[in-house]
């Protein structure tokens, strides 16, 4: 290391054979904890080599720490309001600003309980808008594609285009309306699929991959309050 | 007839920047109106407040910056997207008339190519890094469709004087017969200002990209020159497609204003309704249908020139 030429005091990135067997520079990026619209407490620790992560850790920090408390487990907290939630995350990060704002506009109006003969219409209005996007199938199909197993929660199936689509559906379906906890199943199990389906990927798709998974950090936190 | 005027030095950086001003107003009040805000007036003077911001904010640095080369990128940009105007005539005035006069604007816009990678790399850091080679991708995608389409326009005219492609246009403007010549010109000066939906060299997904770290004045003048670039892509517009300042009853002058303003608003308002493009989709986008498009479109204007 002495003889090496260091960058304001920073070792240059090491090497290390790509997917192809080539030598090239890995850099060590760690994305989160804290990240906008990205799960409070997730780090995915990232190796890439140009654009293309090569290996991801997952953890998920302050579990221990936590009270188990959810935040859409507390009374008065739809369902709807959850998808809404995970649409505009979705959406912003795919740079559809305006459609993400319209989505976190109408997720407040349902958590401050506006009647829902006022609100379906907007809501309706907004998923026909998302469902005709022509460049949204063309931009997420294929991105973040789960594997196909027994243990695949029914809700994650699929890439980040139909797990959208399926939040916009059921936004559009009456019956839904109160939180079930049965929702959350799907974070442990995607905490846990995370670095397999970011390895390999481009980092352009690796927040959209999250995203689309709708990881839900506190309710690891409830589990964890639960189970020990 | 294109007149060539001194004093036209001093008031194009002046239109310009009313042009941007109005068009970045205009997108945060769409943007407020989709949010739900209720002032709409309120918003439309966010660029302005958040310009004033950043005026007095403290640089943020980062460590082993290339420091002349990052504080130069936005001045760079700045400038080549003011230069760019310098040949697009204001009605029948215009302060440079030059024999290629869109060769210098395309030169000056590829100057802006290397004024973003330039404010990419100097930051030293990774998000600005990976923003900086995104645009040079982007660059590859519309750079080429977008010279193919200059070139059909000037191909119409016969010279590549802008006045002449004005003149060429008295009987029928060129957007009539080269209509996807002039779309792609707008896609690619959507692409060029990287402003949605080909913003991706700037996304949220990596912190900003390009203006990860950029703060303060430096931040001021990159992101106006964002704009600028694309106030002087949609002003060429209007000489190129659309007749210059032809037009019944008002002034050519005011036709040229009009027409300009009705192009950028355009741009902007299509731009925010597009989920950003990401590089790979737009390679394979250009590669496979912009390019074949544009030179079956000079193909096509090359005939009947003929």
């Amino acid at each position: 290391m002495d003889g090496m030429q260091l960058a304001g005091g920073v070792p240059m990135a090491g090497r290390a054979d790509d997917r192809d067997g080539l030598t090239l520079d890995q850099l060590h990026v760690p994305l989160g904890p804290l990240l906008p619209l990205w799960p409070p407490g997730l780090v995915v620790r990232t190796k890439l080599q140009g654009d293309v992560i090569q290996q991801a850790a997952v953890e998920v920090l302050g579990i221990g720490d936590a009270r188990g408390d959810a935040f859409w487990l507390r009374p008065g907290r739809p369902l709807k309001a959850r998808w809404l939630d995970a649409s505009a995350a979705l959406l912003a990060i795919a740079g559809w600003a305006d459609a993400a704002a319209v989505a976190r506009r109408l997720r407040d109006q349902v958590l401050t309980g506006t009647p829902q003969a006022e609100i379906a219409g907007p809501i309706r209005r907004w998923g026909r808008q998302v469902r005709r996007s022509r460049t949204l199938p063309w931009l997420l199909t294929g991105v973040g594609q789960v594997p196909d197993k027994p243990s695949t929660p029914r809700a994650l199936a699929g890439d980040a285009l139909t797990r959208l689509y399926r939040w916009v559906d059921s936004l559009a379906d009456p019956k839904t309306s109160v939180a079930s906890p049965d929702v959350a199943d799907g974070t442990p199990w995607a905490v846990d699929v995370l670095p397999s389906v970011l390895e390999g990927r481009e980092l352009a798709t690796a927040r959209l991959i999250v995203a689309s998974l709708d990881l839900d950090t506190d309710m690891l936190t409830v589990r964890e309050a639960h189970h020990g | 007839m294109v007149e060539t005027t001194a004093w036209g030095v001093l008031l194009l950086p002046v239109i310009l920047g009313l042009f941007a001003v109005g068009a970045a107003a205009f997108d945060a009040t769409l943007a407020a109106r989709a949010a739900g805000v209720t002032a709409p007036r309120s918003a439309a003077l966010a660029p302005l407040r958040s310009a004033a911001g950043l005026l007095v904010q403290q640089r943020r640095r980062t460590l082993a910056a290339d420091t002349l080369l990052w504080r130069a990128a936005g001045m760079v940009l700045l400038v080549a997207a003011v230069l760019a105007s310098l040949v697009t005539p204001l009605g029948h005035w215009a302060v440079g008339d030059l024999s290629a006069g869109v060769v210098w604007f395309n030169a000056m816009e590829i100057v802006a190519w290397a004024a973003v990678w330039l404010a990419g790399w100097g930051a030293n850091s990774t998000f600005s890094l990976v923003g900086g080679y995104r645009f040079v991708a982007q660059g590859l995608a519309y750079e080429l469709p977008h010279m193919f389409v200059l070139t059909t326009a000037a191909l119409g005219a016969g010279s590549l004087r802008v006045a002449d492609i004005v003149a060429a246009q008295q009987d029928l403007w060129f957007v009539v017969w080269m209509p996807v010549a002039f779309a792609v010109y707008l896609l690619s000066v959507l692409a060029m200002a990287f402003s949605g939906p080909f913003n991706h060299a700037v996304s949220g997904d990596v912190a900003g990209g390009v203006l990860a770290e950029l703060s303060g004045v430096d931040r001021l003048v990159f992101l106006a020159g964002r704009w600028v670039l694309l106030v002087s892509g949609a002003a060429m517009a209007v000489p190129l497609f659309l007749g210059g300042g032809a037009g019944p009853l008002l002034p050519d002058w005011l036709w040229t204003l009009v027409k300009t303003a009705l192009v950028l608003a355009a741009l902007v308002w299509a731009g925010r309704r597009v989920p950003t493009i990401r590089m790979e989709r737009f390679e394979e986008i250009s590669w496979m249908v912009l390019i074949p498009a544009t030179l079956l479109q000079a193909l096509f204007v090359s005939l009947v020139v003929i």
